[in-house]
């Protein structure tokens, strides 16, 4: 079992382009919501006053998808819910925050979203979230995910994977994720290493590896 | 005297960030203008549906100030002689509705058109566009400024990226690229030169030295 991350190191990598606004209103962050189309690559964060612009390049893009496809037939194989909400805008007024994610999934919550439009003002945050960030990011995402009450925050930096699990409103990094508790690190790992040579062949690797692996649900 | 240009790669500059929106309507970029404080280091550029937003980093912002500061010794020691004077309109927006367009450069002037613009607002409909624009681009930008300058008719765009700067003088709504600036034939690029490479070590010097040159090897003759 391939147990490290990929090879490459970090500064090669095609990561992302950012531009920062400070002093920025909640009302005029809606204002260029707004104004922005809706089918964009440049996606949109802010928290009390800070708006970030992040436009994700090329290996940003690849790991975020494999991410979310991981999780996908993770989901598929262990027998779970999943609802995935990808980049949508998640707004939350009251908290003076709003972010479009890399990707962002309901599993255990799937229930009470399924079959309907997420209104965020009554419905639960999504329990997964994934974000990307190959190079520095003003935002403190791990305060921003916290505060919209999300469960469990994947952080992936080019190389590494944390996993941070809400506990009294506050993130504690753990090894393995909640939502899927049998599955260590180092399959994910594996499974973008082999996506970057054959993203078919990874899915079949990792589907044989979890029922091999007799993960016992 | 030095006619190289400063030494440092372009690849350890802190150039630009940059994030491009494709897409966005002319009403949905002068959305985004008000609803983005007027103060603030990231600078618009709209061309045509595109929008690109670019965050200087510290050397941009350096040469596009050093630059500036050094048209504006130009004109002010040559003024006398010349008959000039200066109003720097520096990021100021510039737009123009009719083509789409909208810009913040890192530095513009009126010279040749000060008198049309003196002591007013200028107002980019009616009054012509700055004689002189500096725009500093060390990493890629997808707009195309030269186009795009030239369809706003300014009379002459200065580029610096970050090692070698390129003067263009629009010719029948194009733009060639000139030896020296069609504003001060008898300063050779190679003074910007020697002035940024100065610049880096002591600017109130850099300053000193290009006036004197000026006076001694310019206006004396």
């Amino acid at each position: 079992m391939v147990s490290t991350t990929p090879q490459q190191p970090i500064t090669n990598l095609k990561g992302e382009q950012r531009v920062v606004i400070h002093h920025l209103s909640w009302e005029s962050y809606l204002q260029i919501l707004h104004a922005l189309p809706n089918h964009r690559r440049t996606r949109l964060i802010y928290t009390n006053g800070t708006l970030e612009f992040i436009m994700p390049l090329e290996d940003h893009d690849f790991f975020g998808r494999m991410i979310g496809r991981f999780i996908y037939f993770l989901a598929r194989e262990l027998g779970r819910k999943i609802k995935t909400i990808g980049s949508t805008t998640l707004n939350y007024p009251d908290l003076d925050k709003g972010a479009e994610l890399d990707e962002g999934f309901y599993i255990q919550n799937q229930p009470l979203v399924a079959g309907k439009t997420v209104d965020l003002s009554q419905d639960p945050p999504p329990d997964l979230v994934v974000e990307v960030d190959i190079t520095h990011t003003d935002i403190d995402k791990n305060r921003l995910y916290a505060a919209m009450g999300i469960g469990e925050f994947w952080r992936f930096n080019g190389q590494e994977l944390k996993i941070y699990q809400l506990q009294n409103q506050q993130y504690i990094e753990v090894e393995t994720s909640i939502a899927f508790s049998e599955v260590p690190k180092s399959w994910l790992y594996e499974f973008l290493e082999n996506s970057r040579q054959d993203e078919l062949a990874a899915e079949t690797t990792l589907c044989q590896h979890i029922r091999q692996k007799g993960v016992n649900q | 005297m030095v006619s190289t240009t400063p030494q440092q790669p372009i690849t350890a500059l802190k150039g630009e960030q940059r994030v491009v929106i494709h897409h966005v309507t002319w009403e949905g970029y002068l959305q985004i203008l008000a609803a983005l404080p007027e103060t603030r280091s990231t600078r618009l550029i709209y061309d045509n549906g595109t929008l690109e937003m670019t965050m200087p980093g510290a050397d941009h912002e350096w040469f596009g100030r050093m630059i500036g500061r050094f048209i504006w010794i130009l004109v002010e020691e040559l003024s006398d002689a010349m008959g000039w004077d200066i109003k720097t309109m520096g990021s100021t927006t510039m737009n123009y509705p009719t083509f789409k367009k909208g810009a913040e450069p890192d530095e513009a002037f009126y010279i040749q058109n000060q008198p049309t613009v003196a002591n007013k607002t200028v107002d980019f409909a009616a009054d012509p566009p700055p004689d002189i624009l500096l725009e500093v681009d060390i990493t890629n930008t997808d707009i195309d400024k030269n186009r795009f300058y030239a369809a706003l008719g300014v009379p002459e765009f200065w580029r610096f990226d970050g090692q070698t700067l390129r003067i263009y003088q629009l010719q029948h709504q194009e733009y060639v690229e000139a030896q020296t600036s069609p504003t001060f034939p008898m300063i050779p690029t190679s003074r910007l030169y020697d002035f940024l490479e100065q610049c880096r070590t002591s600017e109130v010097q850099a300053a000193k030295t290009l006036r004197s040159w000026l006076q001694q090897e310019v206006l004396s003759q």
